[in-house]
């Protein structure tokens, strides 16, 4: 039986910052918050790196928003290496992103909600979080444009626009062709030289 | 201020054409391409192709097509030899792939002209219904005629350049002679038959040893989208360990209406599948795709087909007038057999069950995948037949397999009610698939809304079956026509269709009594070694 919000490890991720180990007891709001994602009670619209949850229970309606931390450039790079050819990451990655010891989940940077309650924990930001986990069990690249994942592979391309220097720059024994990426998040590009060669050097 | 005549004298070549033009003539990775020369969407609509991909793409299919050429005896289309390219890279990184290019575009020379390149690395396998298994040994001798063909894996030596060709039943039943052999390459084709993971014949393929695996369909889905997790479980299976995952992922969400999910599906399964439609590659398609498919005989009909013979050896075929009669009506009959056995054993006079009729003739078999293939990608078929009982067989039988009313023209309707039927298909009131009689829907009509034909049975003029297939293939249709023929190997239909390409090579229009005539006129031993099922190996 697979998890209903998290059934993907990237997923999980996300559903850890909603329930953190750190808790002694169960959130008594968690379950109301589940059921406001199950019930698409949340409308999740995600610019970079920011979510935004807009979640409606009854005549009420309140905007969750947060704001995710961007992952380092050495993460991103071990990340890219991992990737390979792949498409999108799959649990197989995540395991060995974890291995080579870098933080793959991403971490709340800020999180605030428009309604009443206190703290950074209220029932919407919480269904937000499972929506999102959501979201991402089913799209595993969400997890990682949440983290400036796409800015750092368009920043890469644009470097890379001799490939030659990739892999000249490797250590002889473990030189090996660097996997091709199969595609390139159109965010990352800019339409300005869509007709222009990009200049070399 | 955008002046037009400056736009027109600029359309001339684009920038990106010009950048490509640059790459291929220095043939140098370091030259530029602007965007626009990869702008390729994926199918989320959220990201483009890579610049690197585009030219790694472009490399493999030229270094594909120069180690082909003059290998392969026939000019591939560039969509092909990119598909070759693509399966090559894939299986030689991933260890499998699956190709689901639509029906007609050529997957079975793609899948040969893989091997071709794979020969050296040592023996291969072909597993397919056991319908194509001549199919796949005239398409392998045609394509790729260095490579030696055995139908059996465990008397013939397995080394580089031999290819084996085995039914999926035989896959099942000799497993385990079959689990002990490397495979260099191990291909699948009508790769539905695995859609069911839990069948035996799904975990004797998955027991395959082999270096590269590739799966050949052009329904990978046929019901649900399950049915594609089993069959990248057999060519992926790192792909989705988990089919539950699979299910939450994509399975589900498709069928609580997610139109995303199938975009998403798409974007996780492109490094292992290609899957392109007719309209994808159109510039490239001739207006006319011809697509004969060599059926095998069941055991009932190879031995009914033996007897029929044997006992008109007995009987003899007599002389003058007399003897003319009596060759068509051979002829016929054996025509018959190899259309179904049913059609000759009487049984459906009394009104049989037509439970019984699936499994029994390879070429009916063949016909009821693709009429299912059709109606599930929504592409309205016309089936010709010269037998009015075959007809009626094949309408009831498809209404029944698939669910939908099946309507059956034929020259015993009235010509008002074949008119009103005719114009109920075209204007989309009846199903998808409509049976024909050649003689009766050959001439006239206008059947635009269909683009696929098949032709159950051969005739003996090549005029005949063209006059037919040009019921969709005339003015207002704008889609390319596929025209597929069932052949039955080794028998007489075999020599018919040898005729039509003498036929077509000496441009005559020959009249169908005169060819008739023209084999009564033969003496009985020319005659029956025309007819003859010729042995394999012979």
């Amino acid at each position: 039986m697979l998890a209903e919000f998290g059934f993907s490890r990237w997923g999980a991720d996300v559903v850890r910052l909603a329930e953190p180990l750190s808790a002694q007891v169960p959130n008594p709001l968690a379950s109301r918050a589940r059921s406001l994602a199950r019930n698409q009670g949340v409308e999740l619209t995600v610019t970079g790196s920011a979510v935004a949850g807009l979640v409606s229970s009854g005549a009420q309606a309140s905007i969750a928003r947060l704001e995710f931390v961007a992952m380092s450039h050495d993460a991103a790079g071990t990340l890219r290496a991992l990737l390979g050819s792949a498409t999108e990451p799959d649990d197989d990655v995540h395991q060995r992103a974890k291995t080579a010891g870098s933080g793959v989940g991403p971490q709340i940077a800020a999180a605030d909600c428009s309604c009443r309650a206190r703290g950074d924990r209220c029932v919407h930001i919480l269904a937000t979080l499972y929506a999102l986990a959501a979201a991402i069990d089913h799209r595993p690249a969400l997890a990682l444009e949440l983290q400036g994942f796409d800015r750092f592979l368009a920043a890469q391309s644009e470097t890379q626009s001799e490939p030659g220097s990739m892999s000249g720059s490797m250590s002889g024994s473990e030189r090996q062709p660097q996997p091709i990426a199969r595609w390139i998040p159109l965010a990352g590009l800019g339409i300005g030289d869509y007709w222009d060669p990009p200049a070399t050097g | 201020m955008i002046d037009g005549h400056e736009l027109l004298a600029r359309r001339a070549t684009s920038a990106s054409v010009i950048a490509w033009q640059r790459a291929v003539q220095r043939a140098d990775p370091q030259v530029p391409l602007p965007l626009a020369a990869h702008a390729e969407a994926d199918p989320t609509g959220t990201a483009m192709t890579t610049a690197e991909y585009a030219r790694s793409a472009f490399a493999d299919t030229v270094a594909a097509e120069s180690a082909l050429r003059g290998v392969v005896p026939a000019s591939l289309r560039p969509y092909q030899l990119r598909g070759i390219a693509w399966l090559h890279r894939v299986v030689a990184d991933a260890g499998g792939a699956l190709l689901a290019d639509e029906m007609g575009l050529g997957k079975t020379v793609q899948a040969i002209g893989l091997m071709t390149l794979r020969t050296p690395q040592g023996p291969q396998l072909v597993v397919c219904p056991s319908g194509l298994i001549s199919n796949w040994a005239r398409e392998i001798a045609r394509f790729a005629p260095d490579l030696t063909v055995d139908t059996d894996p465990t008397t013939s030596p397995q080394e580089p350049g031999r290819v084996c060709i085995i039914s999926y039943a035989g896959v099942r039943l000799r497993i385990d002679a079959l689990a002990d052999i490397r495979w260099t390459t191990v291909v699948l084709d009508e790769a539905q038959a695995l859609k069911n993971p839990r069948t035996q014949l799904a975990r004797a393929t998955r027991r395959l040893q082999a270096d590269g695996l590739v799966a050949l369909t052009g329904t990978p889905v046929e019901n649900t989208l399950d049915e594609l997790w089993a069959i990248l479980r057999v060519v992926a299976p790192k792909l989705f360990p988990h089919q539950a995952v699979f299910r939450r992922r994509f399975t589900r969400a498709v069928e609580a209406g997610d139109r995303g999910a199938l975009d998403r599906l798409q974007v996780a399964v492109a490094p292992v599948m290609l899957a392109r439609k007719k309209n994808h590659v159109l510039p490239a398609l001739p207006p006319k795709l011809f697509n004969p498919v060599l059926c095998d005989l069941t055991d009932e009909q190879a031995s009914l087909y033996d007897r029929h013979l044997a006992q008109l050896a007995d009987d003899g075929f007599g002389a003058g007038f007399e003897r003319q009669g009596r060759v068509l009506a051979a002829l016929t009959k054996l025509k018959q057999i190899c259309n179904h056995p049913a059609l000759v054993t009487g049984e459906l006079a009394g009104g049989a069950e037509i439970r019984d009729i699936a499994g029994r003739s390879g070429k009916f078999d063949v016909c009821l995948d693709i009429l299912t293939a059709n109606v599930r990608s929504g592409s309205p078929t016309l089936v010709f037949t010269q037998y009015r009982h075959t007809g009626e067989l094949l309408a009831r039988h498809a209404s029944e397999t698939l669910g939908i009313d099946v309507p059956f023209f034929h020259g015993g309707m009235s010509a008002a009610a074949r008119a009103t039927l005719a114009d109920d298909f075209q204007a989309g009131r009846t199903a998808e698939l409509m049976v024909m009689s050649l003689k009766a829907g050959g001439v006239g009509l206008t059947l635009t809304r269909a683009c696929d034909v098949i032709h159950f049975d051969r005739w003996w003029n090549p005029a005949v079956e063209a006059q037919a297939s040009d019921r969709v293939h005339r003015l207002g249709q704008e889609r390319t026509v596929t025209i597929t023929t069932l052949t039955c190997a080794t028998t007489l239909e075999e020599h018919i269709d040898a005729m039509h390409q003498r036929k077509a090579a000496l441009n005559t229009h020959a009249r169908s009594t005169s060819l008739v005539a023209e084999l009564a006129g033969y003496d009985d031993e020319r005659l029956f070694d025309l007819l003859r099922r010729r042995r394999e190996g012979s």
